[in-house]
């Protein structure tokens, strides 16, 4: 039971740089469409370019997110064989 | 089709899939899709009879059919377009021609359009082909020696273990190699298809199990091998085709000539002198550090806009394949949707970002 739950290191690594990696995006984005929702409050007719801008800007922070997770698909499917504590339906 | 009907259909079709997934395996009577889970494979795989990369082949096919879509639209080019393609072409044209003189600020924003128009048609089309039905499902099935071998070449303990061994035995040794999943296959007979086998658990192959780890096909004592079980194959998957910017070679060179062209226009604008004074600043020590910061930012960019398309498509294709194995039926339906979506978006920006770079490489600020 206890190498199915701690499994690896991995598992715990993999899970702590997704898990860590994406408070800061999330923060981030939440302003940022808070503060575009509030300019589109003041300014209705200037949607246009708040939406193109938000859209751009929640990319951007977004990516720092993926950076995370390619990083975290890395360490738990690059470098060993099996996919640590695998699960299966038995 | 009456409106009433599809919140019942949706909701049967929903609950057939929950129940038929991995979370209906506790119920007796459920798990009956028993989908097992896909080997998550991150490079990408080069194609035993053809010599180059199932990547390489989708990208050459978006290519293709980047070329079909700009050919007929452009057939009897009339100037009140009488065909559809071509006015669609034109919105995009135009779209990228408003944004660019839009950001530079005039009409020398017309010498980024071309590059900048070529990033994002070739970055959208090849993420829209990578999500049609077909890519990354159908492929060729490597045998367990062959995925044995894959891993003992790869595993550095196990290198040249087996290189002197005679030819009439060979010796399977390789401890991390043996350990590697399998997935059963059932084969058609005389056609030379096969398709997942629907099988539950691991290591049962005798009752219907769908992975077994490699060792249990080399050794001898495994019924698959030793033809027991008729119409069953255990292997790994190898699919022919796979989204080109999965691949991580795919976006790291669109970055890099991203990055050659930004050069390109900053020397080409200001002359080598002018656009060399912005990172080798010899005004003041700080000017220098900040100058060399720049520089570094500039290797930077190549990296982010490398992992940022690498990142989304990767991640989203793992997103496919794991919603395949948890709701089986319905479930990777919104999710083929959010591919779509993130496609478009992820092509805008990679082009949007090229454009902001040339727009600041070409800026002059000794003028203020």
């Amino acid at each position: 039971m206890g190498d199915f739950i701690f499994g690896d290191l991995r598992t715990l690594s993999a899970a702590i740089a997704i898990g860590l990696g994406s408070l800061g995006p999330g923060i981030g984005i939440g302003m940022l469409a808070g503060k575009a929702m509030e300019a589109l409050g003041r300014n209705p007719e200037a949607e246009g370019p708040i939406q193109q801008n938000m859209i751009l800007s929640i990319a951007f922070a977004e990516a720092i997110a993926i950076y995370a997770l390619v990083i975290a698909i890395i360490i738990l499917f690059v470098g060993g064989t099996t996919p640590p504590a695998t699960v299966y339906p038995t | 089709m009456n409106k009433t009907l599809v919140l019942p259909i949706f909701l049967v079709l929903f609950i057939t899939s929950i129940l038929g997934g991995v979370i209906g395996g506790i119920f007796p009577f459920g798990g009956f899709f028993e989908s097992p889970i896909a080997h998550i494979q991150l490079s990408a795989e080069v194609i035993p009879g053809l010599g180059i990369t199932n990547t390489s082949l989708t990208l050459w096919i978006s290519m293709l059919v980047l070329m079909g879509f700009v050919f007929i639209s452009t057939r009897n080019l009339n100037e009140f377009p009488q065909r559809r393609l071509q006015n669609m072409a034109e919105v995009i044209v135009e779209f990228f021609l408003n944004l660019s003189q839009t950001i530079s600020g005039g009409k020398k924003g017309r010498k980024f359009v071309p590059v900048v128009l070529s990033i994002f048609l070739c970055v959208v089309v090849s993420n829209w082909v990578g999500v049609l039905p077909g890519v990354g499902t159908i492929g060729i099935i490597e045998s367990a020696e062959t995925v044995y071998s894959h891993t003992e070449h790869k595993t550095e303990s196990c290198n040249g273990s087996n290189h002197g061994s005679g030819h009439e035995k060979k010796e399977y040794s390789c401890e991390k190699a043996l350990k590697e999943h399998l997935v059963v296959f059932n084969q058609m007979p005389g056609l030379g298809i096969s398709y997942l086998s629907p099988g539950r658990g691991e290591n049962r192959v005798d009752e219907g199990g769908a992975v077994v780890l490699v060792k249990d096909v080399i050794e001898n004592d495994s019924k698959i091998k030793s033809g027991e079980l008729k119409g069953k194959t255990a292997g790994r998957l190898l699919p022919i085709f796979r989204g080109a910017n999965t691949d991580l070679n795919t976006t790291l060179a669109i970055a890099i000539v991203a990055m050659i062209f930004v050069q390109f226009w900053g020397i080409s604008t200001l002359g080598f002198k002018k656009y060399g004074s912005k990172f080798f600043n010899l005004s003041s020590p700080i000017m220098l550090f900040v100058g060399l910061l720049e520089l570094l930012a500039e290797v930077a960019r190549v990296i982010s806009f490398t992992f940022r398309l690498f990142g989304n498509m990767f991640a989203g294709e793992v997103l496919l394949v794991a919603m395949m194995f948890l709701l089986p039926f319905i479930g990777i339906i919104p999710f083929m949707g959010l591919e779509l979506f993130v496609g478009v978006i992820q092509a805008f920006i990679f082009s949007m970002l090229t454009l902001i770079f040339g727009v600041t490489a070409i800026s002059d600020h000794s003028e203020h």
